[in-house]
């Protein structure tokens, strides 16, 4: 429940929070060297039009642009919770053996449990999106356009559903291969480090955030979707899970 | 209906359930008798395929199942050991959300019926934790029976309901079997398997003894009749004694318990041997040893023959 509240919050708060930091604490001379100047010239690299602006601009822009990576955040961190507790939880709660018992094909208790949690991460931080143009719109119109623009849409409608669908997946099969809730949560945690690669990967400058690398990287995440969903039917043990667990 | 031979499982290094061979023909009700751990949920997980067996082959309905799996499951009702619910959905809500699995039909009048077969119409807003453990297992049983399924496996189905209830239900398991439902019932309660059941396994690992009641009391046990009379005297037992067909002679107050082989062609010589003295016979009956003493003879024989 704390996940479901406090992570949202703090998601949507944090870019707000980073840019009155630098900005009341660093000096705009030190946004133009080192780390800074290289995501600055990383992005502009990847986005010729925004060269005529100031690198204090472009840093505020980068940095709002980055909220949607924090936003997907909020996709896995309140999906996984749901995820991780989907079929050790039903194991608990003892209702797992009825529900083998109807002819439901693994394949279709998966996708279920997926969507399960995908659904109530995605409104999340579809909503959490919402509040975040708000506040962004709010801070500074001029940029509002800047930064919530194409990439945006494709983070939102393309990316984010993709990393729920791959990220849950994961859950959903740790779930159904712990012995308990705690041990699936920590699996989880740690199986979806990779994904956040995506989320530091343009301020690194790994990646540009551009259309073309965007859609690189949810059709990656689609096709690893399908990868693990496969081998997730084929590992999913009905009578390990009914007879191994306690 | 169901076929299993020599059907097997093993759990690590614990044979939970050693060559089971049964066979149950379409409509009947087996009542499956056996200690704790002797394997009965085992058994039923299996031939309902929840688990996969170790060793051996078993069919329902001619569908394998080790490869059937899925047109097993919709055909199969199963009634689990704990009832397994979600506890804070609705009574309606959860049987709606099960029959859909199996894509029942007329979901919401046998949703109604079955309710009120089993005084729970009134509890079907409630979230499933308000509930009873006794109503759970009523709605368990429920569940199991949203899709008409042709094969029914009950798992201790009476065991947390008042008398009332239990009788409830097992009326109407007697009802399933008469509409042609095979049934498969794991139960402790021996009055209810004898009740219930075409026959019964005795079941410790393995089957024991498979027959109906009455023939695995005559395999078990001599015949034993009582004959009561107006008064005794010693002349009667003295020329009962003589008979070679009669194997045991007990007094009792005004009478004497016999144990006969045949007794439907040996009972009337006893009697004629008896009126021929002069006796007065008041009343003759059967004395039949209860399920409970052919259950326990024969598990006490398997354990003997273990040790």
């Amino acid at each position: 429940m704390l996940m479901m509240t406090l992570m949202p919050i703090i998601m949507v708060g944090a870019p707000f929070l980073y840019i009155s930091i630098i900005l009341n604490v660093v000096e705009v001379p030190t946004i133009s060297s080192g780390f800074f100047q290289r995501a600055i010239d990383s992005f502009v690299s990847a986005n010729p039009g925004m060269s005529e602006f100031q690198p204090i601009q472009l840093f505020q822009i980068i940095l709002f642009k980055q909220g949607a990576f924090f936003l997907l955040m909020i996709t896995i961190m309140v999906g996984m919770s749901i995820a991780t507790f989907s079929v050790i939880g039903e194991k608990q709660n003892r209702s797992l053996e009825p529900l083998l018992a109807t002819p439901v094909r693994t394949w279709e208790l998966l996708v279920g449990k997926v969507l399960a949690a995908a659904v109530p991460a995605l409104v999340m931080t579809w909503l959490c999106s919402l509040l975040y143009m708000g506040g962004v719109y709010a801070y500074s119109a001029d940029l509002f356009p800047l930064i919530v623009d194409y990439t945006w849409i494709i983070i939102m409608l393309f990316i984010s559903p993709a990393v729920a669908l791959l990220s849950l997946g994961l859950g959903v099969i740790i779930s159904s291969r712990s012995n308990d809730p705690r041990s699936a949560q920590n699996w989880g945690v740690f199986l979806i480090l990779p994904v956040l690669f995506i989320i530091v990967g343009p301020i690194l400058g790994t990646f540009p955030l551009n259309i073309t690398s965007l859609l690189v990287i949810g059709s990656v995440f689609a096709t690893l979707t399908i990868v693990v969903f496969y081998f997730g039917v084929k590992i999913f043990n009905r009578d390990a899970i009914l007879t191994k667990w306690r | 209906m169901i076929e299993a031979v020599d059907l097997g499982r093993k759990f690590g290094e614990l044979t939970a359930v050693e060559n089971l061979n049964l066979s149950i023909d379409k409509g009947e009700v087996l009542g499956f008798l056996g200690p704790n751990g002797a394997g009965k949920t085992t058994t039923i997980r299996m031939l309902s395929c929840l688990i996969r067996p170790t060793w051996g082959q078993a069919s329902i309905n001619g569908y394998d199942i080790r490869k059937d799996g899925h047109e097993i499951r919709k055909m199969v009702g199963i009634q689990t050991e704990s009832p397994g619910f979600y506890e804070r959905l609705s009574v309606k809500r959860n049987l709606e959300f099960f029959s859909q699995l199996y894509t029942a039909s007329n979901l919401s009048k046998k949703i109604d019926t079955y309710l009120g077969l089993f005084d729970l119409k009134d509890r079907i807003n409630s979230p499933v934790k308000d509930l009873s453990k006794g109503m759970k297992q009523k709605l368990a049983l429920t569940r199991a029976l949203l899709h008409d399924p042709e094969v029914l496996f009950l798992d201790e189905p009476t065991s947390a309901l008042d008398p009332q209830a239990a009788k409830k239900v097992r009326e109407f398991i007697k009802e399933m079997s008469i509409s042609g439902r095979t049934i498969f019932l794991s139960t402790h309660n021996l009055a209810e398997a004898e009740l219930l059941s075409d026959r019964i396994a005795v079941f410790n690992q393995r089957v024991i003894a498979i027959d109906t009641p009455k023939n695995l009391r005559s395999q078990l046990f001599i015949h034993k009749t009582c004959i009561r009379l107006q008064y005794l005297d010693d002349s009667y037992r003295r020329s009962l004694e003589i008979l070679d067909f009669v194997h045991n002679i007990e007094v009792i107050d005004n009478g004497y318990i016999i144990e006969i082989e045949r007794p439907e062609k040996h009972v009337p010589a006893v009697i004629d041997n008896l009126v021929n003295l002069g006796a007065r016979i008041q009343h003759v009956s059967d004395v039949e040893h209860s399920l409970e003493e052919v259950y326990t003879t024969l598990i006490n024989e398997e354990k003997e023959m273990a040790s």
